[in-house]
């Protein structure tokens, strides 16, 4: 184990100081702080375009009080006060017919709870109006303090910013208002990240094998230690400078998430509240969830190891960099199976091929980490997956370890697949 | 003490080794001879466990080598190579950690051996940067580094200047010194001469001639005459059975069967010639090694 964590610290500490990783993992920060800011400009763009919404008021006189307040904030709302009056927090049919028909795209229902306070519910159907929703709710404050001034006669301040707003989500494809507005780009983020993690480190298994075979360090390290220990060493080293990778851009990522935060409660001391104008959402900022980078790093080290056993195997039985590149064609075409797989999860989550795709092994990884960060997948199916990755890294394995014995003394021509099979079997 | 006790590889219809025995004592040099091909390297394999042996074993100090024993062996392959842009200290560094020494050993040794090699300043600098022969130097001290009680060296004097293979061999004498057994493997006939106490040549993968070579050279049947070169040997053939060898060093080189008196051929030559250096000597190990060693025959 000593000499599988030496050989490991050698390719961690060498590799971590060349600077096609040091630029990558600026590259890989920089685009996930791009990424992130990103919903800034997209709200101002989607600002441009207007949301055409059907508030539904137990009055008609609070109606007209919303409606003027929101068409002052927000130029932007196409504002239409529905004559059905509200009870409670309920959709009246006729405005829910009419939402589906795409008439609106978004109903308001304002009503008057238990405490005979004004509260509210959201109901979105299109993605532009969701996204509106902390909007809306900032806006309608003011609406809040006249409508409530004019029932009682007196405001509770304390009360009234913190008004009840609930977004209730009609579209059953979004996982939840939060995710959905940052699940589409992020997870593509993320996906294209363990994509290329997958491929560039596995790559570096491989040609790691090469170079010590070509420049023949190979001789000396074989005569100190065993081939599977460098097959581990190699592979647990290089694994984990992609991991620092991975935790690199992910630490980036949630220190935007709480300088936002932070951002957010500084705004409220200095506006006393009145102008709780930003949730990190509010602000615009993309976050990614902590849970999802918990199932990247899961998903990313499954599909690496998975990939990575198998490039060390292939790297072993080639002597020469150029003999990679035909291998390495044919063998990262699962991976690009499975990533366009996980594209189309980003479509429909439900499909039956991304379904089936995310349970069989070398796809499972992206494939199922795509759909587990956009929608709900019953526990069953991820154990399958990770149970089914954990099968093919053991496979491949024992494959690599014996490829490896008989390959990494051999130089010369490659050898053809028939004396692979023989050599395979000659080493059992 | 490493004993090699009839061992035997294929590699599926190819025999590359059969049938090998033999001892390598402590505190001396082992030297394991042939021409190309013999199969030297792939017993070199089987000693490291490298390549584990068909028939037969292989011990150390009484024990079959496996992984825990061939940890502590020190080797220097023939196609060698360094890590080339990682500096030379941290390769030391690395190979002694594999090899399970101690980092504070491990340093103090890696200076000490700087030092004997005057290498103080190049192992600040990566592979790259050193000459070939300094090369071959930092990998000789990856090699010793950890002080292995058996150390294999294949070829190691391959490219090296003088002035390095007196290096090399004071090394090697003050390892042997330490106590310390080693198999060399070289085609560098007089450097094995000078070092090897026994010896074993192989031929198309059988052993041929082992023994102790100051043993096999006395009782070598024939006796050598090096003498000033002579430009006309008509005279030899009153003397059946002298052959002629190729000249050395700008003598020429005789070989005669027992029964000729080395008195009879002097007489002869300074008759035809005008001769300032006479002598009977040993045959030489390349004497030896030729007789032995088939002649490749031609590829078809």
């Amino acid at each position: 184990m000593k000499t599988v964590l030496t050989i490991a610290a050698r390719e961690y500490t060498e590799r971590i100081k060349q600077k096609g990783f040091i630029i990558g993992t600026i590259l890989g920060v920089l685009l996930i702080v791009g990424l992130s800011f990103m919903f800034v400009v997209f709200g101002l763009l989607s600002s441009a375009f207007t949301t055409s919404v059907a508030i539904v008021a137990p009055s008609p006189a609070v109606g007209a009080i919303i409606e003027h307040t929101l068409r002052k904030a927000d130029r932007s709302y196409r504002l239409t006060v529905v004559p059905q009056h509200s009870q409670d927090s309920q959709l009246p049919a006729a405005v829910r017919d009419a939402l589906e028909k795409k008439k609106y795209d978004a109903a308001l229902v304002a009503y008057y709870n238990r405490n005979k306070q004004l509260a509210f519910s959201y109901y979105p159907e299109q993605p532009n109006a969701l996204s509106k929703a902390s909007d809306l709710k900032q806006y309608l404050l003011p609406a809040v303090i006249v409508a409530d001034g004019m029932k009682r006669g007196n405001t509770r301040a304390e009360n009234e910013l913190n008004f009840p707003f609930t977004t209730v989500n009609l579209n059953k494809h979004f996982k939840s208002e939060a995710e959905q507005s940052q699940s589409q780009i992020l997870v593509y983020f993320l996906l294209l990240l363990m994509y290329m993690s997958v491929i560039l480190y596995g790559i570096y298994v491989a040609q790691g094998v090469i170079e010590e075979k070509s420049n023949r360090v190979m001789e000396l390290m074989i005569g100190a230690v065993r081939p599977s220990q460098l097959l581990a060493g190699k592979i647990f080293g290089i694994g984990s400078l992609a991991l620092t990778q991975l935790i690199i851009i992910g630490g980036a990522s949630m220190l935007i998430n709480a300088t936002a935060a932070a951002n957010f409660s500084q705004q409220l001391l200095h506006s006393g509240g009145a102008g709780a104008a930003s949730s990190s959402t509010g602000l615009g900022i993309l976050t990614v969830p902590l849970l999802s980078w918990v199932y990247l790093i899961v998903f990313f080290l499954l599909g690496f190891f998975t990939y990575a056993t198998m490039f060390a195997g292939v790297g072993a039985l080639a002597s020469k960099p150029e003999d990679l590149q035909q291998t390495n064609s044919i063998f990262t075409l699962p991976i690009i199976v499975a990533y366009l797989l996980s594209l189309l999860v980003l479509v429909d989550p439900q499909q039956p091929v991304v379904v089936w795709g995310s349970l069989i092994p070398m796809l499972s990884p992206m494939v199922m980490f795509a759909r587990v960060a956009t929608s709900d997948v019953p526990a069953w199916q991820v154990a399958v997956a990770i149970a089914g990755s954990f099968a093919a890294i053991w496979l491949f394995t024992l494959l690599a370890g014996k490829l490896y014995r008989i390959g990494v003394l051999m130089y010369g021509k490659p050898l053809a697949p028939k004396e692979i099979l023989r050599a395979i079997r000659a080493h059992t | 003490m490493l004993d090699v006790s009839h061992v035997s590889k294929n590699f599926g219809a190819l025999r590359a080794v059969d049938d090998l025995s033999f001892t390598a004592g402590q505190g001396a040099v082992f030297g394991l001879l042939g021409p190309n091909g013999a199969g030297k390297t792939t017993s070199i394999r089987m000693i490291l466990d490298i390549l584990q042996p068909d028939e037969g074993e292989i011990r150390w100090d009484g024990v079959r080598v496996d992984a825990e024993t061939r940890h502590t062996f020190g080797y220097l392959p023939e196609e060698r190579g360094l890590y080339p842009k990682m500096r030379i200290r941290d390769q030391l560094l690395f190979f002694a950690r594999l090899h399970g020494m101690p980092d504070v050993e491990a340093k103090a040794r890696i200076a000490q051996l700087a030092e004997a090699f005057h290498l103080q300043e190049a192992i600040k600098k990566t592979p790259v940067e050193l000459s070939k022969g300094n090369q071959q130097k930092v990998q000789f001290m990856a090699a010793i580094a950890h002080k292995p009680p058996l150390l294999v060296l294949d070829e190691p004097f391959a490219g090296l200047d003088p002035i390095n293979v007196e290096i090399f061999k004071r090394l090697i004498r003050e390892l042997i010194a330490a106590g310390t057994t080693i198999v060399l493997s070289s085609h560098r006939m007089e450097q094995v001469e000078e070092l090897c106490r026994d010896i074993c040549i192989i031929d198309r993968s059988k052993p041929v001639l082992k023994g102790n070579l100051a043993e096999i050279k006395r009782a070598w049947p024939d006796r050598f005459i090096r003498m000033t070169a002579i430009p006309n040997t008509a005279f030899l053939a009153k003397f059946p059975g002298v052959t002629v060898l190729p000249s050395e060093n700008g003598y020429s080189k005789l070989k005669m069967p027992p029964q000729i008196a080395p008195a009879d051929i002097l007489r002869e030559a300074v008759s035809s010639a005008p001769i300032d250096h006479f002598e009977v000597v040993e045959p030489s190990l390349r004497d030896i090694y030729l007789q032995y060693v088939r002649p490749e025959e031609p590829v078809a």
